[in-house]
This record gives C-alpha cells, structure tokens and sequence, in this order.
C-alpha cells in the first residue's frame, strides 16, 4: 500500500499522488474508513511542497474519495467518485489508446494490455 | 540471586556484543569480497571508505573502554551492572549510525562514479502505524500489574520499617534503584513509540521487497524493546522480594523466591533472544531478495538538505509533525516539534538517575 513519485514522470507531482491513491481505492488496497497520512506528513516524508499534496487530497476530495478532517488526516470515504458524464471519463482512455496506436502496438496486443491492467485494477473484488 | 548470575549476565551480554561487533566489521563485504556494501565500488575508493568505517566502529569503543578502566578503579566490578547494559545500547545506536552513513557514503561515491545508477524514483508507505499495532494486551497488563505490585510491596515495607524504626536509609536512597528500573521501563516504552512513529520514503525499485524488509526489522526491534522492558520490570520484581524476604527476614521464603527468580530469568531471556533470532533469521530472508544493490540502507539521495544542523542530528521543520525523521545519519531529532523534547528530557533524567545510583548506592 505505497505510492510512487517519479522525477522523471511526465505528469505533475500532484496529479502522481492522486493518481497512485486512486488505483489504490480502485484495487481495493485502500479500503471506506481506511485512514490516510496528514497532508503535511505525506508532504514531509516526500520532500515536497505541502501545497502539491494538498490539492492532490483535493482533487480526491471533490471526486468524493476522500474526506479530509482538519488536523486528524484524512480517510477514505468511497470506492466510487463523483458521477461524471461517460464521454468525460472516455477522453483520458481515448487518449491512452491513442497513444498505443501510434506506438505501433497491433490491436491484440492493445487489447491485452488493457484487460491486464483492468485485472490489476479490479482484483480486490475477486 | 545467585552470586553467579550478574557475571554470567554480563559474560553473555559481553559475547552478544562481540558477535554483533563482528558482524558490522565483516559489513562491507557481506554481498561479496569484491563489492563494497553490495556495491562495486573500484577498489582503489573502497578501501579507504572500508579502513574508515572500521576505525569509526572502534571510536564508541574506546571510549567506552576508558570509562570502564574509570569503574573497575572506582567502584569494582560490579559498577559494569550499571555501564554494560547502558554502553550496549548507546553503542549500537552509534554502530547503526556510522553504518548507515557509510552505506550512504558508498553510494554517492558509487552514483558520482557511474558504477551503479540509483533510482530517482521515490515511494512512499501509506499505512498509518499506530502503537496499538505493535502491543500485545497480556503482556502490557502484566508489566503494569508487576509493576504496581512491586511499587506497593516497596511503599509497605518502606512504611512498616519506618514505624519499627528498623529503616536506616531515607526515602530517596531506598527507592532510587526501583525508580531507575521502572524508568528505564518506561524509557522503553519510549523508545518503542518512537521506533513505530518512524515514517521513511522507499526507493521507486523493489520497493514491496522493501517494505516486508523494513517492517520485519522494525517488528526485530520492537520485540528487543519489549524483551528489556520485561527485564526491567523483572529486575524491580526482584529488588522489591528482596527487601521483603531477603537479608533473613524470612530465608524460607527467600529461597523459594530465589529459585523462582533464576527460572523466570531463564524464561525472559529465552524468549527474549529466541525472539530475535526469529525475527533476524525473517529479516536476513528477505534481504537476499534486495541483493545485491540495496543492502540496508535508504536511497542515496538526501531530501531536504538543508534542513539538518549539527551533522545531521539535528532536524528542524515545523511543517513536519514526525519527531524523528532520516537524516544524513541515519536518523535526526525534529527539534521544532514538541515532542523532541519529552525524549531529550528523558535522556537528561536518565543521566541524572544513573549518577544518583552510582554515587548513593542504597
């Protein structure tokens, strides 16, 4: 039950953060009422800005994973986010599978590696 | 107590440090004669490095042994009661500290170099560690009950011969070795809490491997800490009985008392030292799944630089609500947390409270 941060990655510290928590409630590693690190604790142990861990507990938050307590962390309230419209939630995996595409990979193996990760994701409900 | 159990006491814990002395000695080449701390670090820079390691090994040493020359002129043998236990603690923590620093010392030599590219990749545990996780009810409520017995068994007698007018010593030298036991208890409670509050980032690489090592080695020193919390405890249980049964008061009893003792002792330190060979044994497992680039150490990549003071011991960030936190040695005191100072306080008091014994022995 950890999460990475890479300086090398593409994407922003923040979204590295709310990203890894989020497959971690997707998976179920982080289980409703589960208990999280304080923002600045997280911030400490990281190394990083206190400001770049609160809005990723932010953006959890608004999605509805999360339930910050001031001054008592924060816990996680729900495995499923904030309803949001289907075509919304196809853009990033559009955008995934595009880029697969474009790598060159043929649609076997596109296919395979999504049902791959989708069995990572969803193997705490096996 | 027998007369032969405090030697003999001593003897093992003398053999205990002899081993352990020897296994950090032996450190550098534990993944192979030509790898330094499992790193292949050239030679030429090695050995330096290794001849430094092994000399600041010695350091805590040889000034341990100048204050033991000092007790043994003083006070006899029988002052290393108090020194031997207090030295294998402060020694270790000195021999873990300089391992640690040279391990991190290897890497950034080995990472300048080019020989080994370390991961920039950091993790980072999610798990809120609590106490409660790491306490055994049963055993808790069995130190405190010992504990309070002892304490009310000490207050009676204390009470009883001031009245008979048998009481020779004042109050203070009467329970200042009692007080000394149940804060060096109490200091292991300390120390414990302090152990499982420690939070530390992972590096990006194996980092699960390294987590089920981490967790196992902080599961060996937290049954270290319980084991000598439970020799201290037993150690006020049996100056307590002392007092009441010994110096023929009653020699039936005492005698009883006195086989009983040397049995729960045997049972302690069974259980005790059993416990760690356990625990070394699991750790010593799942190291050989790191091997050979990350021995024991951290990445080699220090966040925060700038924060550490007084070579590293010294941390300072109130944004941070961790006492102790990874430093350049290991581990650094947060000093701009509250709490920093309970432990300094703790220290102080210890000090004071050794000092009290050794010059008012009641």
């Amino acid at each position: 039950m950890f999460i990475q941060v890479n300086p090398d990655d593409t994407r922003p510290i923040y979204r590295q953060v709310a990203d890894a928590i989020k497959a971690l409630i997707a998976r179920g590693e982080l289980t409703e009422g589960t208990a999280l690190p304080p923002v600045r604790q997280v911030a400490a142990d990281l190394g990083v800005n206190l400001n770049t861990i609160a809005t990723a507990y932010r953006e959890l938050q608004d999605e509805g994973l999360i339930r910050v307590r001031h001054g008592a962390g924060a816990v996680v309230a729900s495995r499923t986010s904030a309803a949001r419209p289907e075509d919304e939630l196809r853009v990033p995996l559009r955008t995934a599978l595009t880029q697969l595409v474009l790598a060159g990979f043929p649609r076997k193996q596109i296919l395979t590696i999504v049902a791959d990760e989708l069995r990572g994701l969803l193997q705490g409900d096996q | 107590m027998p007369e032969y159990i405090l030697p003999a006491l001593l003897l093992i814990l003398a053999a205990l440090r002899v081993k352990s002395f020897l296994r950090l000695w032996k450190a550098p080449h534990l993944f192979g004669a030509d790898k330094c701390f499992g790193l292949p670090l050239p030679p030429v820079q090695a050995g330096p490095l290794i001849r430094r390691y092994r000399r600041a090994l010695c350091v805590p040493l040889a000034a341990e042994a100048v204050v033991v020359a000092g007790l043994l002129a003083a006070s006899g043998w029988q002052a290393l009661v108090y020194e031997q236990p207090a030295a294998f603690v402060a020694v270790a923590v000195l021999h873990s500290l300089t391992a640690v620093h040279f391990v991190r010392l290897v890497k950034e030599r080995a990472a300048g170099d080019g020989v080994w590219q370390p991961s920039r990749a950091v993790a980072l545990s999610l798990r809120v560690r609590r106490l409660a996780d790491y306490t055994s009810v049963p055993f808790e409520t069995t130190l405190a009950l010992v504990t309070g017995l002892a304490l009310g068994l000490l207050a009676y007698d204390y009470h009883a011969w001031a009245e008979s007018g048998e009481m020779h010593e004042g109050l203070a030298e009467f329970f200042a070795l009692p007080l000394l036991f149940v804060y060096m208890q109490l200091g292991g409670l300390l120390l414990k809490h302090g152990l499982v509050r420690l939070r530390q980032w992972l590096p990006g690489e194996r980092t699960e491997a390294f987590l089920r090592w981490r967790e196992e080695a902080l599961r060996y020193y937290v049954w270290g800490c319980d084991g000598v919390r439970a020799l201290w405890t037993f150690a006020l249980a049996y100056v307590a009985l002392h007092a009441h049964f010994g110096d023929d008061r009653d020699r039936v009893a005492w005698d009883r008392v006195r086989i009983a003792a040397v049995l729960v002792l045997a049972v302690l330190l069974a259980a005790t030292f059993g416990g760690l060979v356990r625990h070394r044994r699991r750790m010593t497992a799942l190291r050989r799944e790191l091997e050979p680039v990350e021995a024991f150490a951290s990445p080699p990549r220090l966040l925060e630089a700038d924060r550490y003071y007084l070579g590293g011991l010294i941390y300072y960030n109130a944004e941070n609500p961790a006492v102790f936190v990874v430093g350049p040695r290991a581990v650094a005191l947060n000093v701009a947390q509250a709490r920093a100072y309970l432990y300094a306080a703790y220290m102080t008091g210890l000090v004071l409270l050794v000092l009290w014994n050794v010059t008012n022995p009641g």
